[in-house]
Parts: structure tokens; sequence; C-alpha cells
């Protein structure tokens, strides 16, 4: 019985930080005016950068 | 929503070591479009951005300047017609950019995704090549 509970939590913590569990538990981000958008290529000098503009549809 | 799924599968897991940034912004165009749409399973990769844009500020910014936009790796220049919005659109930069007034070193921009993704492919393996 305890190593079923101990699997089970495991299962659970990993789970809980998986990447896809992160993602859907966290809300979309609102974009900050244009201004993060500037801020964000900026820092990324250095490296390639790829904007995306797409409708959720 | 075909062009994401393209790009996480065409263009990052078969890049997982480029250090592309990638920034997507998603908002309104079709009536029924809303925030809770969001497709939280597409472009799930790290080095992805997202964030929510309901006034479409960033799509209306490159929509009216396009034509500062400097494309040196081609593009076919098309873009959405009778809308506010520039959308279902890529725009690839290179290492060196700089966004002052507009952003410089465009490689190429797309509209749709999936229309030019030709392009983008041949352009993102160009940028992410190690830097010269």
């Amino acid at each position: 019985m305890k190593r079923v509970s101990l699997a089970t939590v495991a299962l659970a913590v990993l789970l809980a930080t998986s990447p896809a569990a992160q993602s859907s538990g966290s809300a979309l981000r609102h974009l900050d005016g244009i201004d993060e958008l500037k801020s964000w290529f900026n820092a990324g000098q250095g490296h390639p950068r790829l904007i995306f503009l797409l409708s959720p549809t | 929503m075909a062009g994401a799924r393209w790009a996480q599968s065409e263009l990052l897991d078969r890049n997982p070591k480029a250090d592309v940034r990638v920034f997507t912004i998603w908002f309104r165009m079709y009536p029924g479009d809303a925030e809770s749409k969001w497709p939280r399973q597409l472009l799930t990769d790290a080095r992805v951005e997202h964030r929510w844009d309901e006034p479409k500020a960033a799509g209306r910014w490159f929509l009216t300047r396009l034509t500062s936009l400097r494309p040196s790796r081609g593009g076919d220049g098309l873009f959405p017609q009778r809308s506010d919005a520039l959308w279902d659109c890529y725009l690839l930069f290179d290492r060196n950019a700089v966004w002052n007034d507009t952003p410089s070193g465009v490689l190429s921009w797309g509209y749709t995704v999936m229309r030019t993704r030709e392009q983008l492919l041949k352009d993102f393996q160009f940028a992410i090549a190690p830097a010269r």
C-alpha cells in the first residue's frame, strides 16, 4: 500500500512539473503594448528572432 | 494554427539546439476568436514566448510599417488585404537585428505562414547557422 502511495505521489510530482502541465496551468500573459515586443527584441540581440502573429482559430 | 503546429515540428523540434528566440502574439481576427481559445498545446518549446494582444497592437503596428521593413532574402510581399492587422504571419530577423524606430535585420516575412513556409524554412536554416 505504501509503495502504491509513493508511486502515486511521484507521478503527481512528475505531471505537475512537466512542461505541458506548466503550460496548461498558466494563463496567457497579455502583451504590454508594442514596447514589450521591442524590449524582448532588443534583449535578444545575438540570437535569430522569429515573431509570429496568429489568431487562435 | 496549422502554421504554429508546423513551426513547432519543422523548425523547433528539428533544431533543438538552435539559439533562436520566438515571440508568438495571439489576437482575435475571426468572430468567435477568444483568448480562452488560445491553443496552449501548440508551440510549447521553451524558446517560445506567448502573449495575448487584445487591441491587436502588434498586428496593427506591423501592418502600417511593412514598407519600412527590408527583407534581404525574399518574401513574396503579399499581405492581408482589407484587414486591420497583419496576422497569420511570420517575421524572421538575423542575429544583429536592432529595433530603434523599426526593427532592422529582416531576413523575410510571410503571409500566410503555411503558404510561405518554404521560404521560412530556408531562411530559418540560414539564420540559425553559426555566426559568420
